[in-house]
Parts: structure tokens; sequence; C-alpha cells
């Protein structure tokens, strides 16, 4: 017993040595160098807990930073502001960092350093209020955070304009007031609450900062002068050393994003979704995601290179890593988040039925057993879809928003579903359609790329959204194609320009002189390689070796036995996600057309070979010419002759066939047809157009072989 | 061993079709040999086998000593010395009548162009169609064009020549241009194959004739044993049927 009595004693000893050695130490260091600085619970981008729980911002990032550089050490006690503010008075912390904005009335009671923020009031509203003035305001409630120099600017003119404000004490909750409408708008500090903004709350800033002013580090007044010392030198020194930025574009950075900075983007898009995307008079692509990615670009710092191509290739072109990403007026829908990662929604659009002018529908249960019109891939197809069982209604699907309105208008379809944008401005151009219903709330409008693929470039987008829509500048953007919310569209500047026949083809001279050039020069090389490969192939079907006749007709049996709809589709979406490798549209189209018109080229040679007589062979062999002379020597020139006909007819077919090819965006004569029309809806003068133009384009080549032809024969 | 062509155990079936029962036979240097037989007795698929145009069942072609049945052996050295002439003539249709002839020895660089030029003009001369040397073949009368397929053969200066029914498809009044030509030659020793119902041609210059039905030789001898002491009555109903005619 004794024994175990002096055991424990000693342990007992031991413990307590370590013990006051422990509050020694401790006592030691905090006598030296250490401080207690208070700061704010929650102020983003100043103070906050990340993920992590850890406590970040600027505030916090700054204040450690000048510690280390003026060598003490510093405890930061988040506390809510207003406490902080007491626990300074009241000497229970050494200073505080709170985002404070230096005023004359607090300068009376603490000593403040050197300032090292610009800040100034701003007012933020709920993203879809049509609040733009404080006049607005009257009678209406106003969200504040207690002690904020906002919240102080608010209630200084809250009689002015006549509001009422309400006060949270932390800024999650007072946004959440702004958003769920019980205030119409709130007051912060212009940086935080562009910070809330990019980080995807739902409010924007209204105007410019009302007021100016700087945020300070605080300590009690006569107190602690060495502290603000040490602060202001260190505060010197990281804004000389760079750190001070740093710090700052960690949080806000209005700089470039280096992630994506200099690095070019290829992004697809549809080639007639006006007012999303289409070509104005100077062909050039325009619209609101036009305009809204060129100005992300922008404001990201990164190269874009824009593809128009169908709804759905684009989709097909993102999914095979073709194109980095898309944005096409494309909805977030719970499928294609499966296969896509979107940003940020960055529309709400809304769909509408649209009916003839005169026609007497207005209301969904009208349509029992008639056809509605809808465009592949739009909110607008997926709502009628989802209702058509109910309402008995069939639908019929196009691929461009042009062929749609005209199924309407001729009546085919007796009404159609698409995005109110998309069909309002259709009707402002002149489209005789009217819409009869309001817009159903639907998927919001999303920038895709592959999933989990190039997550930089999503970040780059959404941080650019988020700056945009800080800075009024996507308001901008929607505002010119869409007109201020509530008053009637612009009247555009399109209805002087000439759309009768031959102004059509003056005004859009150069673009189908380009389509033009691209057709040809895809029919020229597509018959080229289509002829090499259809004689090698058909070769190969000839020769006295079975397993390259077996070769031969098997290949012919692939190419020839896809719709080269298919093919196109496959070569130019299936081959990278294979190989990894990205082929350019117009390779993948001389591919397609290489191997799909090269196999009927190949069955021909083969059949006018064995239509040449085999007694020529068997002439040629046993005079002991080996079988690829009297190929070559009497076979061959026998068989061209009988060939050259069904040569012209290909050529005639491969020539026609490039225009199946603007699916997967080519820029040829009927691609650019449907861009064309896009923009001015004249479908059947633009068609026509390029009717003709193939027509010339035929006969041309017809007298052409016709020519060579009868200089075979002489 | 003097035989340039041996034919031992010969069988050709086309499926459950059987062409050819089991032929021996051989020719001699210079010899001139007869084939006769009715239709579909197997005597052109017999001619064709010789010089590789028909691969056999089953025996062996032997040509100058060299069984061409084996699949090693390089049947374009074996066909250059052995000539063929078709019943349908098979003239190139793309080349004109010199070319036709000139063709194979300068393809094989055999002769350069000039001295196959003259050879082709010389041969031609010798068909008698000195003045169709630039003629195209369409232009020509099927006589005509038969005696350009002899001389094309010849160019490659071959020491046998087969002839396939060289006079079948020819009016009555071309046949003998074509067969005073290749009496001709026969007289100039070129050992000769001859399948023909030509009988006058047979009893004239054949050295042996070959008498060959459903796939057999029946009898072969010289031209006074088969046509004037025949011993089967198969060769006796042949020779009355041909003959009456």
């Amino acid at each position: 017993m004794k024994h175990q009595f002096v055991k424990a004693l000693r342990l007992g000893l031991v413990c307590l040595s370590i013990g006051l050695l422990l509050v020694f130490a401790k006592q030691k260091v905090q006598a030296a160098t250490t401080y207690d600085i208070a700061t704010d619970v929650t102020y983003p981008p100043f103070e906050y807990a990340n993920s992590r729980n850890k406590y970040v911002g600027i505030d916090i990032d700054l204040i450690k930073a000048i510690a280390k550089t003026e060598g003490f050490k510093v405890r930061i006690k988040p506390m809510s502001f207003n406490g902080g503010v007491q626990a300074v008075e009241s000497g229970q912390v050494d200073g505080i960092i709170a985002g404070m904005t230096i005023t004359p009335a607090r300068r009376q009671k603490f000593d403040f350093g050197t300032p090292y923020f610009k800040t100034g009031a701003s007012m933020a509203v709920a993203k879809n209020s049509h609040i733009t003035s404080f006049k607005q305001l009257r009678g209406k409630r106003v969200a504040l955070k207690t002690g904020t120099a906002a919240a102080d600017y608010a209630e200084s003119i809250k009689k002015k304009y006549g509001f009422k404000t309400v006060t949270f004490d932390d800024s999650n909750n007072m946004y959440q007031d702004v958003t769920t409408g019980n205030s119409v708008a709130c007051f912060d500090d212009h940086p935080v609450l562009h910070y809330a903004v990019k980080q995807g709350v739902k409010i924007k800033l209204v105007g410019q900062p009302a007021t100016s002013g700087w945020y300070g580090f605080a300590v009690k007044r006569g107190q602690h002068a060495a502290l603000i010392r040490k602060f202001n030198a260190g505060l010197k020194k990281l804004k000389g050393n760079g750190t001070y930025d740093q710090i700052v574009n960690r949080y806000l950075s209005s700089q470039k994003n280096p992630a994506v900075r200099n690095k070019t983007f290829q992004i697809a898009t549809d080639v007639t979704f006006p007012p999303f995307e289409f070509a104005n008079a100077a062909n050039h692509y325009v619209g609101i995601d036009m305009d809204l990615i060129r100005a992300i670009a922008k404001d990201q710092g990164f190269k874009l290179v824009l593809k128009p191509m169908s709804f759905n290739g684009a989709i097909q072109a993102v999914q095979s890593d073709q194109m980095d990403g898309m944005i096409a007026g494309m909805s977030i829908t719970p499928e294609r988040q499966k296969q896509f990662d979107f940003s940020k929604p960055y529309f709400n659009s809304g769909v509408v039925m649209a009916v003839k002018s005169h026609s007497t529908i207005a209301k969904l249960s009208q349509l029992r057993g008639k056809k509605v019109a809808v465009k592949t891939g739009t909110a607008g197809a997926d709502y009628a879809n989802s209702i058509k069982k109910k309402y008995g209604f069939k639908t019929v699907t196009f691929d461009d928003s042009n062929n749609m309105y005209q199924d309407v208008i001729t009546g085919n379809s007796v009404a159609c579903f698409d995005d109110h944008p998309v069909t309002k401005y259709a009707i402002h151009k002149g489209t005789k359609l009217r819409i009869v219903t309001k817009p159903v709330e639907t998927a919001p409008y999303g920038f895709a790329v592959k999933r989990v693929h190039n997550a930089a470039l999503l970040a780059a987008f959404n941080t650019g959204l988020a700056n945009l829509e800080a800075s009024g500048q996507f308001d901008q953007i929607k505002g010119k194609y869409l007109g201020a919310p509530g008053k009637a569209m612009p009247v555009t500047a399109d209805s002087k320009t000439d759309n009768s026949f031959f102004g059509l083809i003056k005004q859009n001279a150069s673009a189908l002189g380009e389509g033009l050039q691209e057709t040809l020069l895809l029919s020229v090389v597509s018959i080229f390689f289509a002829t090499i490969f259809g004689i090698i192939v058909g070769l190969l079907g000839v020769v006295p070796i079975k397993w390259l006749n077996w070769l031969s007709t098997t290949i012919i049996y692939i190419f020839r036995g896809l719709p080269l709809l298919v093919l196109a589709l496959f070569i130019y979406t299936g081959i990278p996600s294979l190989t990894g490798e990205k082929i350019p549209a117009f390779v993948a189209g001389v591919i397609t057309l290489a191997f799909n018109e090269g196999a009927y080229t190949a069955a021909f040679v083969k059949g006018g070979i064995a239509a040449v007589d085999p007694g020529q062979m068997e002439a040629a062999r046993s005079l002991g010419l080996p079988f690829s002379k009297a190929m070559r020597k009497v076979i061959l020139p026998q068989g061209l002759k009988i060939m050259v006909p069904s040569f012209i007819n290909q050529f005639i077919i491969t020539l026609k066939d490039t225009s199946i090819l603007s699916v997967i965006g080519l820029l040829e004569l009927t691609q650019t047809g449907k861009i064309i029309i896009a923009r001015n809806l004249e479908g059947f003068a633009v068609w026509t157009i390029i009717a003709l133009m193939y027509l010339i384009l035929i006969t041309l080549l017809t007298w052409l072989s016709n020519w060579v032809q009868r200089r075979m024969k002489a | 061993m003097s035989e340039k062509i041996k034919v031992t155990n010969l069988v050709k079936s086309f499926g459950t079709n059987h062409v050819l029962k089991g032929i021996n036979f051989e020719i001699g240097d210079n010899e001139v040999v007869v084939i006769i037989g009715p239709s579909g007795s197997g005597k052109s698929t017999l001619l064709r086998t010789f010089n590789g145009l028909e691969v056999p069942t089953s025996g062996s072609v032997l040509i100058h000593g060299v069984d061409i049945t084996k699949k090693k052996v390089d049947l374009n050295t074996v066909r250059r010395n052995v000539g063929m002439v078709f019943q349908h003539f098979n003239l190139f249709n793309n080349l004109t009548v010199g070319q036709n002839v000139m063709l194979a020895p300068v393809e094989l660089q055999l002769k350069d162009k000039a001295s196959a030029t003259k050879q082709a003009k010389e041969l031609l001369a010798n068909v008698g169609l000195a003045d169709k040397f630039d003629a195209h073949v369409q232009s020509l009368s099927g006589g005509q064009q038969q005696r350009v397929a002899i001389a094309r053969a010849l160019a490659m200066e071959p020491d046998i020549m087969l002839f396939d029914e060289p006079t079948s498809a020819l009016d009555p009044e071309m046949v003998g241009d074509v067969l005073d030509v290749m009496k001709d030659m026969a007289k100039r020793g070129i050992t000769m194959v001859v399948v023909t119902h030509e009988m006058g041609f047979a009893k004239e210059v054949a050295d042996r004739v070959v008498f060959v039905d459903q796939g057999k030789i029946v009898e072969e001898g010289t031209p006074e044993e088969i046509f004037d002491h025949s011993k089967s009555q198969r060769l006796q109903d042949f020779l009355n049927k041909v003959l009456s005619v």
C-alpha cells in the first residue's frame, strides 16, 4: 500500500511540474507578442469561416501577414461587429479589424491605422426586381446590417425617400430578407455586396456607391500606439512588396483569371436562336449568349472561337470533346446534368405558346387532336412533351426555329412552344404569330461543358458572369436585345433593309459567296479522295485474292449502308471520343464523304470491271501478262469507259451531299442559308437563291464532265 | 523424253459435274494433235488445263516436264511459251491491231518497241493483214480478227500453240483463211493442239487425232485410224453426225 502511495505522489508531482511549465511558457509568449484582435463573425470577403471552418478573408489574411512581418502574434476573436466594437472599448481585446469604416464619430472613441481598403455604401435588390433608384423605395422595407457605415447612410436618407428599415446582425440574414421579398432592398458596403453577387446570392447592385469611405484597423483611443505603429509599418511593407494586392485579389479577383488567361476555347452555339444567337446583317454572330460569352472572355482574359452549328450538333460536339463548351440558350435539366457540368444559371426564360395571328386557339385545351410544332432540344419541346398526353395533342419536331414557325404559319401545326424571348423576338421581326399564354416557369439557361471536363473554363464563366452581373454589364446586354423590362422592344433598323429577291442577294452576297466557296472546296477535295478510295476498294474486290474481295465487300457494305448523316456525326463526334484528338469539321466532312461516296464509287468500279468481257483477261493472261499488267493495260481502260457516266453521276451526288455536312457546323451553302434565314426569316426567298446556286453548280459540273467524256471517246 | 505435254490421270469437276474423268495424254515435239468430240465432251476444258486457265481437280499436267498444277510454279513464265487462240478471238478492244500484237513482248520487256513493231508487221504480213497495223479491232471481220489473234500469240514465239475451236465463231467464207494460216504453221513444224470440228483440217494436217467423249479419251490414232477404221460405236456415231452435215 505504502509503495503505491509513493508512486501516486510521484506521478502527481510530475503532472504538476509539467502543468506549471506550460503555464509559465504560455504567459511568457503572451507577455511578449500576442494581441487579441476582434473581428466580425461573417462579413465576406473580409472575414468569414471557410468550408473547413477556418477564419479567412481580406482582413484576416492582412492582419496575419502584418503580424508576421512585424514579429508579433495575433489571436483572432470572431464576434459580432457590435460586440467587437464594445470589446475594444472595454479593453477585452487589443484591436479590431472588421471592415470598419472610418467615421468622425468612431474617431472620437478609436485610433485608426492607415486606411487599408476603399469602400462605399451601395444598394442591392433582388435579381428580378425592377427597382433602379432610391425613389422607388417609398413605403417599402429596406434591410440593413447593424453597425455598418452603409446602415448609417441608409438611416440618414430614409426620411427623405420614405422607406422603413429592418436590421440584421449578419449579412446572410439580410440578403435572405431581400431575396425572399420581405425587404425590397438592402444597403451594405460595396465590396461586400459585390462579393455576395459573385458567390451567387440572388441580388444585384443598383447604381454606383452612394458614399465613399475607407476601412481602417482600430484600437481604443489613446492606447496601443505601438500596435498602430506596427500595423502601419506592416501595411506599408505589404503594399510595397505586392502581398497586399495578392491578398485582395485572392478574394476580389478583378484581375484576369490565371487558369484560363490567353487560352483559346472553342465554344459551340446554335445557328438560329434569336435573340440569343444569330448572325446580324453583317453576318457577325450576335445575341445575348454571344455578347455574354464575349464579355466573359474579355473579363476573364481568355480567347474564344465561336462555332455555330445546330443545337443537337453542338451538344454532340461538346460531348465528344470537339468543343470545349457550349452556350445556346440551353436549359439546365437533370438529364443534361448527367452529361454536362453547367454554370450558374444566367437566364430565366419561360415557355410560351404561340399561334397564327388570326388563329382562334388561345388555350391549351383547344389543342386536343391537333399537331404542335417544337424545336429539338428546347425547353419548349420538353414542356410540350410533358403536357401532350394531358391535352391530347401531337408534336412535330424541327431543327430550327424558322422551320417551326413556318409550320405554324402554313397551318400544318396549330401552335408552337418556344422560349418567351425567342418567340417575342420572332414576332417583333415580322413572323405572323401571336403569343397566347403566359410564360411557364422552366429550367433556366446555363453555359455547359462536358462533365468533369474544362472545370477551369466553367469556373471562369461563373466568375465572369458574377462580375458582369455585379457591374450591371449583363443587364445592359439583355436590355440591348430584349428592351428594358416592361417596355416595348426597341425597333431595330431592319425595317429599312431591302428584302426583295435581288435585295437579299445583294445583301448576302459575301456570305453566299463564302458558302459557295466552302461547298466547292468541300466537293472538289471530297470527290478527289472518294474517287481514289473508291477505285482502290473496287480493285480489291476484283483481285484474285479471297480475303481482299471480302474486305472490299465489307467496306462497301458498311459505308454504303450507313446514312450519310449518321456517318458524319459518327466521324465528327465518335472519332474524338475514341482517340481523344479533335478533328476539324472540314476534315471530318471530307472523311465522311470520301467513305460514303467512295463506297458507291467502289461498287460501280467493281461492276464496271466485271462488265468487261472475261475473255479479255483470259487472253491477256494467256500471253503471260501478270494480273496487275493485264488489269492496267487491258481491263481498266475498257472498264473506265463503262464507268464514266457513273462517275459523273457520283460527282453530282457528292456535291449535293455536302449540304448534309451542315449538321457538323461547316459553313457551306446550306448552312449559310440557314444562318441568313435565322436572321431575316425570309425562308422562301433564301432557299430559292440557295437552290438556284446548287443548280448552277451542278449544271457547270455536268458540262465539265460531258466535255471530259467526249475527250475520252475521241 | 521428247514429249512437250504430258497429262496423267487428269480429273476436273465443277461441283458435281465431272467434266474430265481421268485423262492420260501426251504430245511430242513438232506434233500436230487434233482433239475432236461432241459438244460438252470436255475437250475445251482439257485444252485450257494446258496453260493453267483451268486448274485440274486432280492429276498432273507436265509442260516441258514441269507440273504446272503445282502452286509454286510461275504460270506467267509457262504461258510465255504456250500460245492460245480462242473461239471468240478476245482481241483487246481498247488497242489497235498493231498494239494487240506488240503488247505482251513490250510489257514483258522481251523486245524494245522498235523490234516489236518490226516483228508485229512481219507477223501481220504472214497472216495476210500487213495493211491493218493501225486499224481498230472493231473494224475487222471475224476472220481477220482471228488471224490477228494468231499473230498476237506468235509474237511471244511460243513453242506450243493451243487452238480452242478457232473457226467455230466464223462465217463459213472466213474459215478457209484461218485454216490456211494454221496449215502453214503446221508445215513449219510448230507443235499444235487444236480443238476443232473441222474434220477436213484434221485429216489433212493432224499427226494424231484424239476422240474425247464424256470426259474420257475414247480413241486416238492417226487420221486414217480414226476416220477410216474407227473401233468404237461412239466414235462412229459421232463421225456419222458430223460428216453427214
